[in-house]
């Protein structure tokens, strides 16, 4: 009896595709997306978008700015100024900017009382680009500019602590000299080298304009806020089904109603529960982490709009091609799961490999955590124009496919 | 107390109704009519056509030839303005609301002004004897109370002409004969009726008339007297009740004896003209493992007449 029993649910779960896609594939694609990010086992470590101005230009910043690009665990855009780089940043166009000062001491100098040599500029809600950015400058100067970062320790110790002679000021020179050119041959191995004369050479703070101290509560309120818009549209989007199967549909149709009348108020009712639990978890932020931006309520308001529509239509055109409710509902979390996981609501998706982060780009959660982080920058509505407007369109456009679909039950 | 609205136009005409899909015909040239305030019962095996000609009816199928008029009017008219019904088989209600908001909902989907919807839905109560449970949610509901806020449900807009799917399937007596008090007493309130069921005793309880079909044709159509004396050419019939397994051959030797079968275990057949002539067929059956265990001479019912026109129709157009 009891192999009797055990065939028949093997039998419900054989035939069930999204059911075995969940029990069977997902989990293996969730693997695989935490495992790329936390260990870098697909080949692809860690890079960090930054932003490098060199201000100073002379022969010392110029070979770091290049000992920069060979960095493994960066991927440097050049930029032109500090202000930019403060933009990008901010905005969330990087992740971190390194700033070669001009109102800076000269990378060899570790004696004067002037500004460090490198500025990084990092964003509360991406705190370890900042240290990633901070290890890297680290780590080029010391294995790419020894001869640099070691004219600076002679110097402290002819000024400091015992003036050298003639003959070994020269001698320093010379082997000075000759250490350049290796230094510069090519990417220095991670290991190899050692980081000598660090003490102030990076000055780290954050960006102009960026979102203060709450910046990873913002990150985080964002993530959560558009993974349960999803989780809440689902059950909604998928009893459509139970209710036409339950023969309601038979009976509202004998009337006026039509079924896009049904999918409209479905959508404005799934847009009101959204906004309502978005503006829970950012007043939840408020309160506990003192996290407020008065001044971007606009842009809350218009990408919180745009991210309930995106998940309310697009859980309702899911569920509208599917057979059943149970279906539907697999199908939905399937999709759900993979869009957090791939759209940075489970880990942030600076942290993800390059390639794995172009592929995040076709998450709705992607551009919804891209919207709010962006919005509450700087340049505010601007800033998050883009990604608000992807969201408005794919809301439009699976609303528009979903009342199109149900047209067809309408009449057979 | 309301009343349908005085109409003298037939509260439905179809008229040469076709739908093919593919090469299997959904209907075939249907034509029917249902009095204002008259009943008509759609009655044959399953795929005749029952549910596909409910949902032309309801302007829920795409006809590719021939047309539907309700009260007077093209159906999609109806619809907009209210004139029709329907009660599908499931009980269409939603269960995490109460009766009253389950009825409100559907008072207010149906196009009934929201200034009336709570006294009909106060009338609605008392008329199906249903306000004790008027807060009640529906999963607490007996299957017979469900079905009866069902009807409730689909007729709050007051519609000319309801169409029923089954409407007491999987009820018990008492439930079954509750609702149909429900239908009669809509029927007195100038409610014309369509009732697709394959329960000849519904049909004859609620209906006047009925329209028997097979594989989308309708094999006859009138008064259910009219019906039943048209296709029984004696005044009598045979009810044989059959014990044991009717295998392919017993089968072929009862349908031989003009013998169709009507449920489980009984045949009817007008084609033996006395109780004496079972004997052979009893004799012919018992190596077959089959024992005849009663046999009667009844007056021709509808259950028979519509499994013989049925039957006729197969051996003549295979279905």
């Amino acid at each position: 009896m009891r192999r009797a029993l055990l065939r028949a649910h093997w039998r419900a779960l054989s035939r069930d595709r999204g059911a075995l896609l969940l029990a069977f594939l997902l989990p293996a694609v969730v693997f695989l997306v935490f495992a790329s990010i936390l260990s870098g086992t697909s080949g692809d470590a860690l890079r960090i978008r930054v932003a490098v101005a060199d201000e100073r230009h002379d022969a010392s910043t110029t070979r770091l700015a290049q000992a920069l690009t060979r960095e493994a665990t960066l991927r440097v855009r050049p930029f032109s100024s500090r202000d930019a780089i403060e933009r990008a940043v901010a905005t969330g166009a990087v992740d971190a900017g390194i700033v070669l000062r001009a109102d800076g001491r000269s990378l060899d100098d570790l004696i004067s009382e002037a500004p460090s040599p490198v500025l990084v500029v990092t964003h509360p809600a991406r705190a370890i680009a900042g240290a990633v950015a901070s290890g890297a400058v680290q780590h080029a100067y010391g294995t790419a500019l020894p001869d640099i970062a070691l004219r600076g320790v002679v110097d402290l110790v002819d000024t400091a602590v015992v003036p050298l002679t003639a003959a070994q000021r020269h001698d320093a020179d010379a082997a000075l000299r000759d250490m350049a050119p290796a230094a510069d041959a090519g990417p220095a191995p991670p290991t190899a080298g050692t980081a000598v004369g660090l003490a102030g050479l990076i000055e780290s703070r954050v960006a102009e304009g960026a979102v203060n101290a709450q910046g990873a509560v913002l990150y985080y309120a964002a993530a959560v806020a558009v993974l349960f818009a999803w989780l809440a549209a689902v059950p909604v989007a998928a009893h459509m089904l139970a209710e036409r199967d339950a023969g309601l549909f038979d009976r509202w149709l004998a009337g006026p109603l039509t079924l896009g009348a049904v999918v409209d108020a479905r959508v404005v009712f799934l847009v009101g529960q959204a906004v309502v639990q978005t503006g829970i978890v950012f007043a939840v932020a408020g309160v506990v982490y003192r996290a407020w931006w008065p001044a971007a309520i606009s842009s809350w308001v218009a990408t919180t709009l745009a991210m309930s529509l995106a998940t309310a239509a697009v859980s309702l055109l899911l569920a509208c091609t599917c057979r059943s409710q149970r279906q539907a509902q697999t199908v939905s979390h399937v999709v759900v799961l993979i869009a957090a996981a791939l759209g940075g609501s489970m880990v942030p998706r600076y942290l993800m490999p390059p390639w794995l982060q172009q592929v995040g780009w076709l998450s709705p959660n992607a551009w919804a955590i891209e919207a709010y982080t962006r919005g509450l920058g700087p340049d505010g509505a601007i800033a998050s124009g883009g990604p608000i407007a992807a969201l408005a369109g794919v809301g439009a456009v699976s609303w528009g496919l979903t009342r199109l679909i149900v047209r067809r039950w309408e009449q057979l | 107390m309301w009343t349908a609205d005085p109409d003298a136009s037939p509260a439905l005409v179809v008229t040469g109704a076709s739908r093919r899909i593919g090469a299997r015909a959904l209907l075939a040239d249907v034509s029917l009519r249902v009095p204002p305030a008259g009943a008509l019962a759609i009655m044959g095996p399953n795929g005749a056509g029952k549910s596909s000609l409910l949902r032309a009816v309801v302007g829920r199928l795409r006809l590719d030839a021939g047309r539907v008029e309700v009260a007077g009017q093209p159906v999609a008219t109806a619809r907009r303005v209210g004139r029709l019904g329907v009660v599908p088989q499931e009980t269409a209600l939603l269960d995490h609301l109460t009766v009253t908001e389950n009825l409100a909902l559907a008072a207010r989907l149906a196009g009934v002004p929201a200034r009336d919807v709570a006294a009909r839905v106060h009338d609605g109560l008392a008329w199906a004897g249903l306000e004790a449970r008027a807060q009640a949610y529906v999963p607490t509901l007996s299957g017979g109370m469900r079905r009866r806020v069902h009807i409730v449900a689909s007729t709050l807009h007051r519609p000319t002409l309801l169409a029923l799917d089954e409407p007491t399937v999987g009820l018990d007596t008492e439930s079954r004969d509750r609702v149909r008090a429900l239908l009669r007493a809509l029927r007195d309130r100038g409610v014309a009726l369509i009732l697709a069921t394959h329960d000849a005793e519904e049909a004859a309880a609620v209906c006047d008339d009925v329209a028997v079909l097979a594989a989308g044709r309708v094999l006859a159509h009138g008064a259910m007297a009219a019906v039943v004396e048209a296709a029984a050419p004696s005044a009598r019939e045979l009810r044989i009740s059959l014990e044991g397994t009717i295998g392919a051959t017993a089968e072929r030797l009862l349908r031989d004896a003009g013998c169709v079968h009507e449920a489980e275990g009984d045949w009817v057949t007008t084609a033996l003209s006395s109780l004496s002539a079972v004997g052979a067929l009893e004799a012919a059956l018992a190596p077959l493992g089959v024992r005849v265990v009663d046999a009667a001479m009844t007056a021709p019912g509808l259950h028979g007449t519509v499994a013989r026109l049925v039957a006729a129709a197969a051996v003549e157009r295979p279905l």
